[in-house]
């Protein structure tokens, strides 16, 4: 009897259509009609692979909500592009996996929740990894989850703005500048010039022009950018695809990998996948309603590797990011579709929190692409690892 | 020819020096006299042994059309890229040959002339009697197109007819302004002497090949066989497999150890880190190479290295792709680049003549208008980090 109620359970889906905010033309976040599928009731986000809660509670989100129902329908819908996404690649979800959406609370490895009041967290997303509990505290075990913080507006304050304004000014290169070696030169100039007085006159005239132009364009484009930087900064992380993409890649990855740190690799990787189930090279840009000043990442960038990009804050996720796909273009020109996502998926195995870009890396191509050894040695060389 | 495996379908480098209609065309035209069989025995082993034979067995195509010629028996196979290379500079030269109003020349006997014209004409390779025709019939005078009138005055004189004239011309062409020109039979025998000494050849062309040829250039097959000697050629494979050798080492080491051999300590090199050693040692084994007499001063670069590796089967496509990328390119500048760089160099001039307003509003006008055509170069590796600082910026 149990067996038969089991099997009508697995068996039994429910669907409805509701609107979804998807990746539109330009890329632009824009609502589309969808199917909601697999439900195992009508009347909740839950299906056999997500079970979507609201915050550190097991109240299921009901589809009837119409606060959350627009939220919770974009995180479903998503975690399930990714979850088919995994499966070509040969990763199959045989758990149910808690989402929490408007979830405030830290992640404490121990309790599992942090006290909301003391240290609330908006604008982002997390995949934490499983815990076992705490008996003595009443804590139950729980699975790895991923957790959609709620959005709020945070105001631009006159000292970020300061800051903002100093670094973009010391980030514009200097064009021109006088100093004691130009001056030299201009007098050196002028003197083995037939007209003497003429060729100073011009020379300084000269000069300072260029002096002039530089320092207006070194105080007039920070006040410009500070003026199109706006009054506060916002991210609704359930609203934007490729953070579904990059929260469910961790929990793919996880088991190998358990998403406890955030190291450049990590983050890598996570980032390379929502870009492969996305089919954009780039990662929460053109926000719209959905947020404002949050940084984007790209594939597409050169950065060279240095240091300090070996952290476990994440700092060098964009330089990751590239270099995969640098290494996926190279090979992808000997090798059929998929190839280098499989086995970069493959890849995880050798992953660890601890492996880092400058070692790890050369390490892990050695090992997972021998076809390719020397050349994705080559091409990580060229990168400056 | 049976050395060569390119093929039909495979796109040659000289075919994209033109339009593909005008090459279509061209190639109809050959189409029309010559079918794939008879272009086959044309450019067959035996008669390319003397290029100038091959030209004479073109006859029945217009003079304009024979470097089509050459370029079809290359896009069919028959000829390899050098054998099209060196061919191709007999077909432009012949396909230009003309006549020149003057032929003031005082002869002496333009019967011992005429024989021997005949004798040039009647066996053996034109090419290889050319000079020893210059050597009987030493003419008076610093005139440099002198024997260019003869060829004439003989033509007029009916001692050879308009097909010899235009043969002996390109012949005389090839030898005043090519004189370096690499002989097909020379290229065969040293292709011989390395396949007997374990070096075989591929003659694949692959985008290396086509994308690595500047305009107007030869292949860098034919720069490889044309510079190099036999024993030169050894030396740089022996350096090539050495550097091959330790980028595909599976593990590297820098050991530090006391005297007796006691390790004191033991510094495992990462894989980018084997690949930058084994650069800055194939560049210092590279530099006492090139010390040695018998290269004589000759130099070679990275990119001769790919070209032999491939051609004797020591690294493949795919490798040779990989490999490439450790030379850092150079990227042309386009029109619309080189213009906006050199608009931006007057920004001051604008500013003295029309005033600091106008002159702010154009350089950031141009510093848009840059920022939309000039590609950023990649930012420079910093390479604190390393072991082998900075190896990678050095040119190889």
């Amino acid at each position: 009897m149990k067996f038969l109620l089991a099997l009508i359970i697995s068996f039994s889906s429910f669907a409805f259509e509701t609107k979804v905010i998807v990746r539109g033309t330009n890329d632009k976040l824009v609502p589309q009609m969808v199917k909601i599928e697999n439900l195992l009731d009508q009347k909740y986000f839950e299906s056999q692979h997500f079970k979507l809660v609201i915050g550190t509670t097991n109240e299921v989100v009901k589809t009837s909500d119409e606060i959350l129902v627009k939220k919770a329908a974009t995180v479903f819908y998503h975690l399930n592009v990714a979850r088919l996404y995994f499966e070509k690649l040969g990763k199959f979800q045989t758990e149910q996996l808690i989402i929490r959406v408007n979830i405030q609370n830290a992640f404490h490895k121990r309790f599992h929740f942090q006290n909301a009041k003391v240290s609330p967290v908006f604008n982002n997303a997390t995949t934490i990894a499983a815990g076992a509990g705490d008996a003595m505290f009443d804590i139950e075990p729980w699975g790895n989850e991923i957790w959609f913080r709620p959005v709020k507006r945070i105001k631009i304050t006159k000292e970020f703005r300061k800051k903002y304004k100093k670094s973009l000014r010391n980030s514009l290169p200097r064009r021109s500048n006088i100093d004691s070696e130009v001056l030299i030169f201009t007098a050196l100039n002028a003197a083995v010039s037939g007209n003497i007085t003429g060729s100073l006159q011009t020379s300084g005239e000269t000069l300072l022009t260029n002096y002039l132009i530089d320092s207006f364009i070194r105080v007039a484009v920070p006040e410009l950018a500070s003026l199109l930087l706006g009054k506060e900064f916002y991210f609704d992380a359930s609203f934007v695809p490729e953070v579904m993409y990059h929260e469910y890649s961790h929990y793919a990855m996880s088991d190998s990998v358990a998403p406890e740190v955030n190291s450049s690799i990590l983050e890598g990787f996570a980032d390379y996948f929502a870009t492969k189930i996305s089919g954009i090279d780039e990662l929460a840009h053109e926000l719209g309603d959905y947020g404002k000043l949050a940084k984007s990442r790209s594939a597409i960038n050169k950065i060279a590797y240095d240091l300090k990009l070996d952290t476990k804050l994440g700092v060098g996720t964009d330089f990751v990011l590239s270099v995969l796909h640098d290494i996926e273009k190279y090979i992808s020109k000997y090798e059929d579709n998929g190839f280098v996502e499989k086995r970069l998926f493959e890849m995880r195995k050798g992953l660890s929190v601890d492996t880092n870009i400058r070692e790890g890396l050369p390490r892990l191509f050695w090992d997972y692409f021998p076809e390719y050894a020397v050349e994705t040695s080559i091409l990580l060389n060229n990168r400056g690892i | 020819m049976s050395f060569c495996s390119v093929a039909s379908t495979t796109t040659v480098w000289l075919e994209t020096q033109f339009r593909e209609k005008k090459i279509t065309k061209e190639f109809n035209k050959v189409q029309k006299y010559y079918s794939n069989t008879e272009l086959q025995s044309i450019f067959s082993p035996q008669s390319t042994t003397c290029e100038i034979n091959v030209l004479f067995k073109l006859n029945k195509l217009n003079r304009k059309t024979v470097p089509f010629a050459v370029i079809k028996a290359h896009k069919l196979g028959l000829i390899d890229e050098v054998e099209a290379d060196i061919l191709y500079s007999y077909a432009k030269s012949y396909s230009k040959t003309g006549l020149s109003g003057d032929t003031q020349l005082s002869i002496q006997s333009s019967e011992t002339l005429k024989n021997n014209y005949r004798v040039l004409f009647t066996s053996g390779c034109l090419n290889d009697k050319w000079e020893e025709f210059k050597e009987k019939i030493i003419l008076q005078g610093d005139d440099e197109n002198i024997y260019q009138k003869l060829n004439q005055f003989a033509l007029e004189s009916g001692f050879i007819t308009l097909q010899e004239y235009r043969l002996i011309e390109t012949v005389r062409t090839i030898t005043d302004n090519e004189s370096s020109l690499l002989k097909i039979k020379e290229y065969h025998s040293k292709r011989e002497w390395l396949i007997n000494n374990s070096l075989d050849m591929n003659d694949t062309v692959v985008s290396f090949h086509l994308t690595e040829r500047d305009k107007k250039q030869k292949s860098r097959r034919y720069k490889l066989f044309n510079n190099f000697t036999l024993i030169q050629i050894k030396e740089m494979n022996n350096l090539l497999n050495k550097m091959t050798m330790r980028f595909n080492s599976h593990k590297s080491q820098i050991i530090f150890s006391a005297k007796g051999g006691f390790i004191n300590e033991k510094i495992e090199l990462t894989h980018t880190e084997q690949i930058r050693l084994a650069l800055k040692l194939y560049k210092r084994e590279k530099n006492l190479l090139l010390q040695n007499d018998y290269f004589g001063g000759r130099n070679f670069d990275y990119r001769d290295l790919m070209t032999l590796g491939f051609q004797t089967f020591q690294i493949d496509e795919k490798e040779l792709d990989g490999l490439s990328l450790l030379e850092k390119k150079t990227i042309k500048k386009n029109f619309w680049q080189e213009s906006v760089t050199f608009l931006k160099q007057l920004d001051f001039l604008v500013a003295a003549v029309s005033g600091p307003v106008v002159g702010v509003a154009y350089s950031i006008g141009i510093s848009v208008l840059d920022n939309k055509v000039n590609k950023k170069e990649d930012e420079k590796p910093n390479f604190n980090h390393d072991l082998f600082y900075g190896n990678c910026e050095e040119k190889i």
